[in-house]
């Protein structure tokens, strides 16, 4: 402990520290491996589990709305094919 | 602002869609963050993880960034103050990791005992710098491994160029005091 029990002045203490706190370099492997797996586009990364959940349900409901709306349309025909049916035989009845 | 600010804050706004203009943001500063969180944790297998956790985390919220005319690196800086203070915590029950791996730059000493007691000297320096508060760890890490101006300093930390200054000074008393106590336990064990 001989270097640090010298006179412990603000220059030697600031000298100390530039001796010890030194740039380090991260591993080369580290630092390509990370960006690649930044960079690449991973599903799992970009879109959050909630995402996907609330893109599946809208697309649920949004389908669930479509056919309930093909099914009254194809309903509202059926009705009035039967009122056009009826009213041709109850001319045709008339005729008669 | 500068031709460099500007650059960068370009490359934010278009990180959120483009990979690669995050990963050129990537490659700015990995090593800065790397080195901070090194030196908070002292270990190197912690500072990889933890430097992965930030930037993964950095291009989860990358859309969110507002510019509020400090610069990206003082985000990246929070978010590894944060991800490092969670560590801290986690890691409670041993509060100081020894620098085994670390070798400092002592190319200029050649005599083996000159070189094991300047080696002795960095560990004891080390291990009284993460006895610090955090705050003042990050502002030593940023002044003495970044070698960045007191001003940048300030605008990462969120403070003042003068606020800088007084906690700067405040620290190196504090470390003064803190070395002088740490030799006296040892003296003290040694007589």
């Amino acid at each position: 402990m001989g270097g640090i029990r010298q006179r412990l002045n603000r220059k030697r203490i600031e000298k100390l520290l530039a001796e010890s706190l030194v740039p380090v370099e991260p591993s080369p492997i580290f630092v390509s491996e990370l960006r690649g797996r930044l960079v690449t586009i991973k599903g799992d990364q970009v879109f959050s589990p909630w995402i996907l959940i609330l893109i599946l349900a809208s697309l649920v409901i949004f389908i669930a709305s479509a056919l309930g709306f093909a099914i009254r349309l194809l309903l509202g025909l059926l009705g009035l094919i039967g009122i056009m049916e009826r009213r041709r035989d109850q001319s045709k009845a008339l005729g008669a | 602002m500068t031709l460099r600010e500007s650059d960068e804050i370009e490359l934010v706004s278009r990180a959120a869609t483009e990979p690669e203009a995050f990963g050129e943001l990537y490659n700015r500063h990995v090593t800065r963050i790397y080195n901070y969180i090194f030196y908070r944790t002292g270990d190197y297998q912690d500072a990889e993880d933890l430097t992965a956790r930030v930037f993964q985390r950095a291009l989860r919220h990358v859309g969110n960034y507002q510019n509020q005319g400090v610069p990206y690196s003082a985000w990246l800086y929070r978010i590894a103050h944060n991800l490092v203070a969670n560590w801290h915590r986690d890691r409670s029950r041993r509060p100081v990791v020894p620098l085994e791996d670390h070798v400092p730059d002592t190319a200029a000493i050649t005599h083996p005992e000159a070189l094991a007691m300047a080696e002795e000297q960095n560990q004891m320096l080390l291990q009284v710098v993460r006895k610090l508060p955090p705050e003042r760890q990050q502002l030593l890490i940023l002044k003495f491994v970044e070698r960045l101006p007191n001003a940048e300093i300030g605008q990462i930390m969120g403070r003042t160029e003068g606020a800088i200054k007084s906690l700067y000074h405040r620290t190196l008393n504090s470390l003064r005091d803190q070395i002088k106590t740490m030799e006296d336990e040892i003296n003290g064990r040694s007589s």
